[in-house]
C-alpha cells in the first residue's frame, strides 16, 4: 500500500471529461442556479441527519461535515459544522481511484463504503473519520459522498485519541489508509466486529453506521438528479460549478496588490518537554496566484506534534471558506489559486512514521500565520471588511480521556463540556471578536450545556464561564474564551485524562496591526482537595471562576500544561480555558467606555484596564475619567517613543540575541530554520 | 345568531374572519404597530359593515374572539421589555453570554452562517450586570450536592433591586429534577417582597416554565416570558377591556404556538409567537380534513417570504428541531412551520464574480419602494415585475384594480439581468420565475424526505398573495398529483384561527429506559415513573382545563415523547399510541412506535436498539373541541367556465417558449363545477392563478380551485 506523495499533494482540480466538457456549457442560466442550490439542500439534509443520528459528542457540537465529489473526486458542495473534514475527502478519493478502481480484489461498486482515518492517505489526524461511497447511475460512476466526523476513540496508547509524547506513529491506535469497509448498502459485520474490537468505546463503531446511512441518503439525492436531468447534466453542472469557482477565487486573488508578505510562528511544547520550534510563513501574491512558503520551519519533534503539507493546505481551505471565499460555493476550485512550498523534512513536512495525532496543534498556529499574511494583503483592498486577526485556532486547552462514568460505563473523549466550540472570535477594523463564538476551525459549532456535559461525563461543574483577560487587547480585542472548572463525582471508577496544548508560554494567536496575541492559559489540575466540608456549608470558598480557583489558598491545584500521570477520581478536578484571539491595532486607542464595559462583564480585569488600555476609572462605579485617561495614554506613548531606536541599530542588537542551548535544542538551525 | 371573530395580526396588515351564522366576512386593515388594538378595532368593525351591524352589535353577539398577535415579535424586536433580575447558579453567570457559543448563528440562514468576519452575538435580553450566581449544586441525579443558603440569596436579590430589576428570572442547574433550590430563591424573594404589597415582583422559576433538560434554552425560554409578560399582559388586557365595553363578554382567546388557542391566563407569552402561520397551517389541517386528503404541504407565498408546513395523517405532528425564537434557541414544542426569503419582492441579481450567476434574493424591494412595476421608485428586478413581464399579472388588476403597475418600468427592470446575459428581457424573467420556483420547491422537497416522506403522496395547498401565481411551478419539483387554492386566501391564517380547539401542552423532561437489551427483563417492568410523569402533567391539564370551564370529561389528552436509542444523544418526537403503560403490549407499541419513524427518517444503519430505547421528555397536550365555522357550499353548475372569460392577453408560457393568447377568467365569476383548461390565467382580487398548458383548474363546491394534470 504505497503512500502517495503525489496524491497527497495534488491541489489542483482534474481534467475534465470528454462529456463534461460537453454539458458544461449545455446547462441554462436557471438550471445553473437551481441544481447549484438543490446540491447545496442535498448535503444541508444529510448534515441535519448525521446530527441527529452521530453519537459522537463532537458531532453534536458540530465537529463534522458533508459534501460531494465529481467522480474524479473533486469538492463541488458542502454542509459542515468543520470545513477541513470536507476539505480532507478528495486525497482518499483520488487515491482509491488510483489504486482500487482496477484492482479485482478491491473495485468500486455500487453501495460500497470506504472508510479513511490516516493522514498519510489524506486524513488529518486519525480521530477524523471519513465515510465514502462512491455515487452510481446505470453502471456508471458519477460522483462521491463524504460524511466525515471528530471521532473520540481511536484504540492509542491513551483514551480519546491525543497521545501528546508519541515518539512515533505507533503509538496512536488505529489507522485506516482508505479501506472498503461496506459493501450492498452495509457495513460489514466482520468490519465492525474487527473495529470495535480495536477501540475502548462503542461510539465509534457505530457512528460508522450513521455516516453510512448519511451517504447513501444522499447518494440517493444525487441519483435523483441523474434520473430526472441526465448523467450529463449531472456531470456537467459539477464540472462548471469548478471551473467557475476556480475563476471567481482567481479573479478576487487578482484584484489584490502584488507583494510578498511575511509572518513567524513559535511554538514552545513539544509533547511532555518544553522546548522552542518555529515556522516562517511567507505569502507570494502575483497575478491571480498566491504562494506559502513555509521554508524557514522547525524540524520534526518527537512528539505528536507534526503535520504535512495537505493538512495545512486543508485547513488553511477551511479558513477561506469562511473568510475570503465566504461568499463563494465550498469547491476544490477556491485552492486553484494557491501553491505550496513546504520543505521536507520539517515540521509541518514531516517523516511518515512520526506521531501526528496533533497535527491540528501545529497546523493552526500556521494558519494563523498565514491569515496575518492575507490580513496585510486585504488592507489595501475592497475586502477590507474582511481583515481579521487570525482565529482563535491555538493554544487551546483541550482535557480529554476515558474512564469509568458514572453509571458504571464507559467514557471517551472531552470531558466536561466541549469549550474547545467557545473559543473567542477574531477582532477586525471594526469591531471585537465574538466572545465565546466559536471552534477553531469552525463558526458555528456548539459548545452544548453544562447539563449535556454532566450527564455524558462523570463532573460536577465547579464553573463554565467567560475568561478573564484573555481576548488580545487592542484598539478592538480578540474575543474572549470559555473556561470550566470541574471535579469527578460520582464516577464508579478511575478515569486518565490527556492534557493536549502546543505552548505553553509563547502565545501564537497573533494579535494584527499592533494587537496583543490571544492568551494562553494553563490547565489547573487540582487533587488532594476534601470538599465535602466546602459543599456542605456552600462554603465561599468554593471558587466560581479560573481566577478565583487560581488564587484560592484552599484548593489544592497545579498549573500545568503536561500530561497529568495519575488518574484521577471523584474529587480531583481540572480547570482548563479555550482560545483567544488577537486584538486589532493599538490597545490605546480603545474606546475607554468599550474596555469599562468589559470590566463590568469580568471579560477584563481592572488591572488590565488600567496597565493595559490606560485607562482612568472610579473603582466603584467604574465610570471613566476621560481627562485622566488621555493624560496616563500620553504618557504612555512618550515611553513608548523613549523605547525606540534607529532599525539598524534594533536589528543589530536583535539578531545578537539568542536563546539558551537546552531551549532551543529542537529549533534547527538558528534562526533561520530548516530552508 | 352568534358569531366568532378570528384575528391575525401580520406585519403588514391585520386579517379578520367573522362567522356570523351561515355568512362569512373578511376584513383586512393595515397593522398599527404603535397600537396593535387600534388595526385590530378597524378591521373588526369593516367586518361589521359588511354585514350590516355596528361594531357594537357585532361583539355583543360574539361568543369567542381568537387572537393571533405580533406582539411578542414586536417587543423583542423594540427591546421595550422590564428590566429583569437572572439568579442562576454561581459560576454560570456568563451562561447568556457564552449562549452555547453558536448563539450568534441561532435564527439564521446556512448561508449567512459562513461570513465568519460578519458575525455577532445579540445583546442578551438580561445584561450580565444583572446576572447573580448563588452557591448551591444539584447534580444530574437530582441530588442537592451544595446547599442553597438564603441568606447569600437575600443579598443577591438586593443587590438586583438596588440595580432596578422589575421582575426576577430563576433559572439552576438541574432544577428540572430537582426544584427545591429554585423555590427556596422564590421563598427568600416573596419574603422580601411580599404578595400583599406594593412593589412585588413577578418571579419566573424554569423548573415551573421549561421544566426541561439543557440549561440554556431552558433559560431563554423562562427569559422571553418574563420579558414578553408585562407588555403583553398590559396591552392584551386593555384589548379584552375595550372589547368587554362593546359589549363582548367572554375572555379573549389567545392563539399559541403549539396550535390551539387558550384563554389569556392559561397563556405563556413566549407560546405567541408566530402564532399566526402556525394558526394557517392549522385551517389547513381542518380543511385538508373536509376534503379528506390526509397529507398536505401547506404553503404560503407572500411579498417578502414564503412559509411552508407539513400535515401527515391531516395534523401537524412536527415541532422544529431546533426551535429559535427571535435569536434566541428554547427548545419549546412550535408547530413547525418554516420560512424562506422567496417572494414577490425578492431581487433578482447577478453574482459578477460566479460567472454572472443569477441569484434571487435574500434581499427583497418590501413594499417601499417595492418592486420596479410599482413605479415607486425600485428599479431592481423583483419576482413580481417578472411575474408582470411574463403578462401573468395584470398591470390594470393588481389588488383588484386597487394598485396600477406599470409593465415598462418591469421590462426596464429586467435589463439590468438581461444585458449582461445576452438574454432578452422575457428570457430574462422567465430564468427568475424558474429560480424562485426551484428554490421554493426543492426547499419543501428536503423538508418532507428529511422527515421519511415522499412528496408525490401529498397534496399542496397554496396560499398568500403570490401562492397561486407560483404553485404549479414549485410543485413540479415536488410532484404532488393536486394543488389546492383558495377564495380566501388572503385571510388564511385569521381563518385557521377559527378552526383551532383549545389546546395546551404540557411538557417535563424525564429518563425512563423503556427498552435494555443488555438486562433481563428487556422491557421496562416498573411502570411507576413512566405512569407518574404522564400523571404529573395530566393533573396540570386537568387544573387548567376546569379553569378554562370545561369539564375533565370533555377533555382528549395525546402522550408525545422525546425518544432516542441509547447511545444517541438527538431526539426523535414519537406520537404515543399508550398514555399509560399497564404491559409489556403498551411498552412494545411505543418502541415500536419510535423504531418505524427512526427507521423512516434516517435508515436502518442510522438504528442501534442495541443500545437501548429511551424516552427522555414527556409532551402531554390536553384539547377541547371547539365549534368549527362552516365553509358555505355553492350548488353545482355545469363544466363551462365561458361566464367567467373577461378577456384574452398575451402570455408567456415556457411549453412554448414565447408568449401565447390565453384566455383570462375572472374568479368571482367562476362556478362549482366548472373546469378551466391551461393555459390560462385567473384573476381574483387578492392573488392569480397561473394555469400552465397542460394542467387543469376544477372549481368544487367552496369555489376553491384544484389544479391537476389534464
Amino acid at each position: 500500500m504505497p503512500i502517495d506523495e503525489e496524491v497527497l499533494n495534488r491541489v489542483c482540480t482534474e481534467e475534465p471529461t470528454e462529456l463534461e466538457r460537453e454539458w458544461m456549457d449545455k446547462i441554462g442560466v436557471d438550471e445553473f442556479s437551481v441544481y447549484l442550490t438543490k446540491l447545496e439542500l442535498i448535503c444541508e439534509e444529510a448534515k441535519q441527519n448525521m446530527i441527529m443520528t452521530g453519537l459522537s459528542p463532537a458531532i453534536q457540537g458540530m465537529d463534522c461535515g458533508v459534501g460531494v465529489y465529481t467522480a474524479a473526486g473533486d469538492l463541488v458542495a458542502a454542509s459542515v459544522g468543520t470545513y477541513l473534514h470536507i476539505c480532507s475527502g478528495q486525497v482518499p478519493i483520488k487515491y482509491i481511484l488510483k489504486y482500487y478502481k482496477d484492482d479485482p480484489s478491491v473495485g468500486i461498486h455500487e453501495g460500497d463504503v470506504f472508510f479513511v482515518n490516516d493522514v498519510l492517505y489524506g486524513g488529518f489526524h486519525n480521530m477524523d473519520m471519513l465515510n465514502i461511497v462512491p455515487v452510481f447511475w446505470e453502471g456508471d460512476l458519477i460522483a462521491w459522498v463524504v460524511a466525515a466526523a471528530h471521532e473520540p476513540e481511536t484504540g492509542a496508547t491513551e483514551p480519546a485519541g491525543f497521545v501528546p509524547y508519541a515518539r512515533s506513529r505507533y503509538e496512536e491506535g488505529f489507522k485506516a489508509p482508505p479501506i472498503r469497509v461496506g459493501s450492498n448498502f452495509m457495513i460489514e459485520t466482520d468490519f465492525f466486529d474487527f473495529f470495535s474490537n480495536m477501540l475502548r468505546d462503542t461510539i465509534t463503531p457505530h457512528d460508522l453506521k450513521a455516516k453510512a446511512s448519511c451517504c447513501f441518503k444522499m447518494a440517493e439525492r444525487l441519483q435523483e438528479i441523474a434520473e430526472q436531468k441526465g448523467v450529463g447534466f449531472f456531470v456537467g453542472l459539477m464540472r462548471r460549478s469548478l471551473e467557475v469557482v476556480t475563476d471567481a477565487g482567481k479573479q478576487r486573488i487578482a484584484s489584490l496588490n502584488d507583494g510578498t508578505y511575511r509572518h513567524v510562528i513559535f511554538f514552545d511544547l513539544q509533547g511532555k518537554e518544553e522546548a522552542l520550534g518555529c515556522v516562517h510563513i511567507t505569502l507570494i501574491k502575483k497575478g491571480d496566484q498566491l504562494t506559502v512558503d513555509l521554508s524557514g520551519s522547525s524540524p520534526p519533534t518527537m512528539s505528536f506534534l507534526n503535520s504535512k503539507p495537505h493538512v495545512v493546505r486543508g485547513l488553511l481551505a477551511g479558513v477561506m471558506m469562511q473568510y475570503l471565499f465566504a461568499d463563494f460555493p465550498v469547491s476544490t476550485g477556491l485552492l486553484a489559486p494557491f501553491s505550496f512550498k513546504v520543505p521536507p523534512g520539517t515540521i509541518v513536512n514531516a517523516p511518515n512514521d512520526r506521531a501526528m495525532s496533533g497535527s491540528m496543534r501545529i497546523t493552526a498556529p500556521v494558519v494563523n500565520g498565514i491569515m496575518v499574511c492575507l490580513a496585510k494583503l486585504l488592507f489595501d483592498s475592497d475586502l477590507r471588511e474582511r481583515v481579521t486577526s487570525p482565529p482563535s485556532m491555538s493554544g487551546v486547552g483541550l482535557a480529554a480521556g476515558g474512564g469509568i462514568d458514572q453509571y458504571g460505563g464507559i467514557v471517551i473523549g472531552i470531558i466536561g463540556t466541549i469549550i474547545i466550540n467557545g473559543c473567542g472570535g477574531p477582532a477586525t477594523p471594526f469591531r471585537d471578536g465574538m466572545d465565546a463564538g466559536q471552534f477553531w476551525f469552525s463558526g458555528f459549532a456548539d459548545c452544548l450545556d453544562v447539563e449535556h456535559g454532566e450527564v455524558q461525563t462523570p463532573v460536577l461543574h465547579l464553573f463554565r464561564n467567560i475568561m478573564m483577560d484573555q481576548g488580545g487587547p487592542g484598539k478592538f480585542r480578540g474575543g474572549a474564551t470559555v473556561c470550566q472548572g470541574y471535579t469527578f463525582h460520582n464516577a464508579k471508577g478511575p478515569l486518565r485524562l490527556i492534557f493536549n496544548t502546543s505552548t505553553s508560554r509563547v502565545p501564537h494567536t497573533p494579535g494584527l496591526f499592533g494587537g496583543y496575541a490571544g492568551g494562553i492559559n494553563p490547565f489547573l489540575e487540582i487533587r488532594n482537595t476534601d470538599w465535602q466540608p466546602l459543599f456542605e456549608n456552600a462554603s465561599e470558598e468554593i471558587p466560581s471562576s479560573y481566577h478565583e480557583l487560581a488564587a484560592s489558598k484552599r484548593i489544592t491545584y497545579k498549573a500545568t500544561q503536561f500530561v497529568s500521570e495519575d488518574f484521577f477520581m471523584n474529587g480531583d478536578g481540572v480547570a482548563n480555558g479555550s482560545g483567544s484571539s488577537g486584538g486589532y491595532g493599538d490597545a490605546l486607542e480603545r474606546d475607554p467606555a468599550l474596555a469599562m464595559d468589559d470590566v463590568g462583564k469580568q471579560i477584563t480585569s481592572p488591572w488590565a484596564a488600567r496597565n493595559v488600555y490606560h485607562v482612568a476609572f472610579d473603582e466603584e462605579t467604574l465610570e471613566v475619567d476621560y481627562p485622566q485617561t488621555s493624560k496616563l495614554r500620553d504618557q504612555e506613548r512618550e515611553r513608548r517613543k523613549k523605547q525606540g531606536k534607529p532599525y539598524h541599530d534594533f536589528m543589530k542588537e536583535w539578531l545578537e540575541r539568542k536563546p539558551k542551548e537546552e531551549i532551543i535544542r529542537s529549533y534547527g538551525p538558528w534562526p533561520e530554520g530548516i530552508k | 345568531m352568534e358569531s366568532t371573530i378570528d384575528i391575525d395580526v401580520g406585519g403588514t396588515f391585520t386579517d379578520c374572519l367573522v362567522v356570523f351564522g351561515e355568512r362569512i366576512a373578511r376584513a383586512k386593515s393595515p397593522t398599527t404597530g404603535y397600537n396593535l388594538s387600534v388595526g385590530f378595532r378597524r378591521a373588526v368593525e369593516d367586518a361589521a359593515q359588511q354585514l350590516d351591524m355596528s361594531l357594537s352589535d357585532l361583539l355583543q353577539k360574539t361568543t369567542v374572539v381568537r387572537y393571533s398577535t405580533t406582539l411578542a415579535m414586536n417587543t423583542l424586536i423594540q427591546r421595550t421589555g422590564p428590566k429583569l433580575g437572572l439568579i442562576t447558579t454561581a459560576g454560570q453567570e456568563h451562561m447568556l453570554l457564552i449562549g452555547r457559543s453558536r448563539a450568534w448563528a441561532d435564527g439564521l440562514h446556512p448561508r449567512e452562517r459562513r461570513y465568519m468576519y460578519l458575525a455577532q452575538k445579540p445583546e442578551p435580553l438580561i445584561p450580565y450586570d444583572m446576572t447573580v450566581g448563588v452557591r448551591e449544586r444539584i447534580d444530574c441525579f437530582g441530588n442537592a450536592v451544595i446547599p442553597l443558603q438564603k441568606e447569600e440569596v437575600r443579598q443577591k436579590i438586593q443587590a438586583l433591586v438596588n440595580k432596578g430589576a422589575r421582575g426576577f428570572v430563576v433559572s439552576l442547574l438541574w432544577s428540572f429534577i430537582n426544584p427545591t433550590h429554585e423555590q427556596l430563591v422564590r421563598e427568600v424573594i416573596q419574603e422580601e417582597y411580599p404578595d400583599r404589597y406594593l412593589g412585588n415582583m413577578p418571579i419566573l422559576l424554569s423548573s415551573e416554565v421549561q421544566p426541561k433538560w439543557h440549561e440554556y434554552p431552558r433559560t431563554n425560554v423562562v427569559i422571553l416570558s418574563g420579558y414578553l409578560h408585562t407588555e403583553m399582559t398590559e396591552q392584551l388586557s386593555a384589548l379584552g377591556e375595550e372589547l368587554r365595553d362593546y359589549g363582548y363578554k367572554k375572555p379573549l382567546s389567545i392563539i399559541n404556538n403549539i396550535g390551539g388557542v387558550a384563554k389569556l391566563s392559561r397563556t405563556r407569552a413566549v407560546d405567541t409567537f408566530g402564532a399566526g402561520p402556525i394558526a394557517g397551517l392549522l385551517g389547513a389541517s381542518w380543511i385538508s380534513r373536509l376534503y379528506g386528503f390526509p397529507n398536505v404541504l401547506v404553503t404560503d407565498m407572500g411579498g417578502t417570504s414564503f412559509d411552508y408546513g407539513v400535515l401527515i395523517d391531516g395534523s401537524c405532528r412536527f415541532y422544529q428541531d431546533w426551535p429559535v425564537i427571535d435569536r434566541w434557541a428554547t427548545e419549546t414544542s412550535m408547530v413547525e412551520v418554516s420560512t424562506i426569503g422567496a417572494g414577490g419582492g425578492s431581487i433578482a441579481w447577478l453574482n459578477k464574480l460566479m460567472g454572472n450567476k443569477l441569484e434571487i434574493g435574500p434581499k427583497s424591494a418590501g413594499s417601499n419602494p417595492g418592486p420596479a412595476c410599482y413605479d415607486l421608485g425600485g428599479i431592481e428586478p423583483t419576482v413580481t415585475d417578472a411575474d408582470v413581464v411574463l403578462g401573468y399579472i395584470n398591470p390594470d388588476y393588481f389588488l383588484g384594480g386597487k394598485m396600477q403597475l406599470s409593465r415598462e418600468k418591469a421590462i426596464q427592470s429586467m435589463e439590468t439581468i438581461a444585458r449582461p446575459l445576452g438574454l432578452t428581457p422575457v428570457e430574462a424573467a422567465s430564468h427568475i420565475r424558474t429560480i424562485v420556483d426551484a428554490n421554493m420547491g426543492n426547499t419543501i422537497l428536503k423538508e418532507v424526505v428529511l422527515r421519511g416522506f415522499a412528496p408525490d403522496q401529498f397534496v399542496v395547498f397554496a396560499y398568500g398573495g403570490a401562492g397561486a401565481t407560483h404553485c404549479v411551478d414549485y410543485n413540479s419539483h415536488l410532484k404532488a398529483p393536486k394543488i389546492v387554492t383558495f377564495p380566501f386566501a388572503s385571510v388564511f391564517c385569521a381563518l385557521g384561527g377559527a378552526t383551532l380547539d383549545l389546546k395546551q401542552c404540557y411538557e417535563s423532561s424525564k429518563h425512563v429506559c423503556l427498552y435494555s437489551p443488555m438486562r433481563l427483563p428487556q422491557y421496562l417492568a416498573e411502570y411507576d415513573e413512566f405512569n407518574r410523569a404522564v400523571d404529573g402533567l395530566k393533573e396540570l391539564a386537568l387544573r387548567d382545563i376546569k379553569s378554562e370551564g370545561f369539564r375533565p370529561e370533555d377533555v382528549t389528552l395525546a402522550l408525545e415523547l422525546d425518544m432516542r436509542y441509547g447511545d444517541h444523544l438527538m431526539l426523535t418526537r414519537v406520537a404515543s399510541p399508550r398514555l399509560h403503560l399497564q404491559g409489556d403490549d403498551d411498552v412494545n407499541a411505543i418502541c415500536d412506535a419510535f423504531i418505524s419513524i427512526h427507521l423512516a427518517r434516517y435508515g436502518e444503519l442510522a438504528a442501534i436498539p442495541v443500545t437501548g430505547i429511551n424516552v427522555e421528555s414527556f409532551y402531554l397536550f390536553a384539547s377541547v373541541p371547539l365549534p368549527k365555522p362552516e365553509l358555505p357550499v355553492f350548488p353545482l353548475e355545469g363544466e363551462n367556465p365561458q361566464q367567467a372569460i373577461k378577456g384574452r392577453r398575451p402570455v408567456y408560457w415556457k411549453q412554448f417558449s414565447d408568449f401565447k393568447e390565453t384566455d383570462i377568467f375572472d374568479a368571482e365569476l367562476l362556478c362549482h363545477g366548472n373546469i378551466v383548461p391551461g393555459p390560462a390565467i385567473i384573476e381574483a382580487t387578492d392573488t392569480t392563478v397561473v394555469l400552465p398548458p397542460g394542467m387543469k383548474y376544477s372549481v368544487d363546491r367552496y369555489l376553491s380551485g384544484i389544479i391537476e394534470s389534464a
